[in-house]
């Protein structure tokens, strides 16, 4: 496994990834930050953090819209080589597992989701020491709202990468993460977000007063439930595949 | 008898209702160069697929270095090299780098990338990208992927594909040299002329179905070449070699004979233009691919 990732990150090479990595988390930042000041009196009730009042905008910008669109775009990268230069059929003509490549495959993504996520982390308080955003600073429960954004990535980027494998273009995984995103502010607040892979992070990475989350112990039982449910369509799809 | 490394029996790949492989019987032994002929859309590549576990078959079952490629999938791949269809390259990434990436997958020694890019002439360019290739540099770098593990079973889909002349000369140079090393090679092409040059043994697929398979020299017995007579009659020139008990074909305006030795033509010119035929023509044609799967299918008499 450690080879596959090592090839996996090779091929990434010169591909301006960096670049990706720095608009996402920016424009994640820059929107609830501009939101956060403009409603400034809305969201500031007494006692509240306002660390965590902001926070809860990159949630909710960053959630639903940058976050899915970057997987979709992350997945269909970690395919796109294999699509355009014909490295399917070689890489599965190797010995090696198909469960493998595909696992392979599925943590390159997490791992730039979590390098996505540090950079997000940077951002957010580093302009919020700019911007002068008052009361100290909750770095730990930050740090896990975070975390959980992670997790509750998981079940998308299965989601997107069984897409991305499918489609021989870029635009398809791209076009149905959009699409996809779109109704995700929506759902959220139906019974169905929390099975809903594109709200699933948002709800991950609000805190829990601001979401509409009534038992994090339901949550998590679905999110790690459409997790299996993936892995296990995603791995047999895969390793049965008769196309290449 | 010899170590037979692949078997097929009754291979066969359907597509919905359109049958693509068709009951195949490859036999492949050890040190064989196995040439594996046919038209584009034969179903060569659909078979090389299958001998790699890519795509599995409607029926039948493969064997390979006398191992079931259904159960030992894995241990079998460690032992092949293989090149399908276009190459596969990362355009992204350097000659260099997309060795390294199949030797890092394959678990290999380092020096083994040196070595490749020696024996197919890439060490030059080895540090650009492989999208500034060329369709033959691609094509090598292909032949390198392919041989980096250095594999007892070498496949290798229409390797000379896009090869200038000097490049498919020293591709097939390269290739005759691997049995000396114990390597057996499977290696299709569209293209008799080149199988002949390379190959000790011959399969050919039309339409899914194996029309023949045997070594070279059996081959190279069907190819023998026919003599085309223009006459000025036909009919009469056919009467006059019937009376003289030579068998001859007439297809159009040309008679067709199996002999083509200078005495034989000679007379044949002679017997006709005593008997008042003009001959026009006499020429030594070889037959061409087409011609022998015409005469392998029996789709059209021939001599």
């Amino acid at each position: 496994m450690k080879n596959i990732l090592y090839v996996e990150q090779l091929k990434l090479k010169r591909s301006k990834l960096w670049l990706l990595y720095l608009i996402g988390p920016l424009l994640g930042v820059f929107l609830a930050y501009i939101n956060f000041f403009k409603n400034y009196d809305l969201f500031m009730q007494p006692g509240d953090n306002a660390w965590i009042e902001a926070w809860t905008q990159v949630a909710l910008f960053m959630g639903p819209f940058v976050l899915p669109i970057l997987v979709g775009i992350y997945t269909a990268l970690v395919c796109r080589s294999e699509h355009v230069g014909g490295g399917w059929k070689q890489l599965l003509a190797l010995p090696i597992k198909h469960s493998e490549i595909f696992l392979g495959k599925f943590l390159t993504v997490v791992k730039m989701v979590v390098i996505t996520m540090i950079i997000l982390l940077i951002l957010f308080i580093g302009f919020g020491f700019i911007k002068g955003v008052e009361g100290s600073l909750p770095i730990f429960t930050i740090f896990e709202f975070m975390i959980r954004g992670i997790l509750a990535c998981l079940p998308l980027i299965l989601l997107q990468l069984i897409i991305s494998i499918r489609a021989k273009t870029f635009g398809i995984p791209l076009a149905v993460s959009i699409v996809f995103t779109l109704p995700a502010i929506i759902v959220a607040s139906t019974p169905l977000g929390q099975i809903y892979p594109w709200t699933q992070p948002m709800l991950a990475m609000s805190p829990e007063d601001e979401s509409p989350i009534q038992s994090y112990l339901l949550f998590y039982t679905l999110l790690i439930g459409t997790f299996i449910v993936l892995l296990i369509y995603g791995l047999r799809n895969f390793t049965k595949r008769d196309t290449f | 008898m010899n170590e037979q490394i692949l078997m097929t029996n009754d291979l066969t790949k359907k597509y919905m209702k359109h049958t693509s492989v068709d009951g195949i019987n490859l036999r492949i032994e050890r040190g064989q160069i196995y040439g594996f002929l046919g038209p584009n859309g034969a179903g060569k590549t659909t078979t090389i697929r299958m001998l790699l576990g890519l795509i599995k078959p409607t029926q039948g079952t493969i064997k390979i270095f006398g191992q079931s490629l259904k159960k030992n999938r894995l241990q079998i791949l460690q032992r092949i090299g293989s090149l399908v269809e276009s190459p596969t390259y990362y355009g992204n990434l350097t000659g260099r780098e997309n060795l390294e990436a199949v030797r890092r997958l394959r678990d290999l020694p380092e020096k083994r990338v040196n070595e490749v890019l020696e024996i197919v002439r890439l060490t030059k360019v080895a540090n650009r990208l492989t999208k500034e290739y060329s369709l033959g540099m691609k094509q090598r770098l292909g032949i390198a992927v392919a041989m980096l593990s250095n594999p007892d079973l070498l496949i290798l889909d229409e390797p000379t594909n896009g090869l200038d002349p000097s490049g498919i000369q020293e591709i097939r140079e390269l290739i005759k040299e691997l049995p000396k090393a114990g390597m057996s090679v499977l290696v299709s092409s569209h293209m008799l002329s080149e199988i002949d040059q390379m190959a000790t043994q011959v399969g050919i697929i039309n339409n899914g179905k194996m029309i023949f398979q045997d070594s070279i020299e059996r081959l190279r017995q069907k190819r023998k070449p026919l003599l085309k007579v223009g006459v000025s009659d036909g009919m009469k020139a056919n009467e006059i070699l019937k009376e003289r008990k030579l068998k001859a074909n007439l297809q159009g305006d040309f008679l067709w004979l199996s002999q083509t030795e200078p005495a034989f033509v000679s007379e044949i010119n002679s017997i006709l233009v005593h008997a008042g035929v003009s001959v026009y023509r006499l020429e030594e044609v070889t037959k061409t691919l087409e011609d022998i799967f015409l005469e392998l299918t029996g789709t059209e008499g021939s001599l």
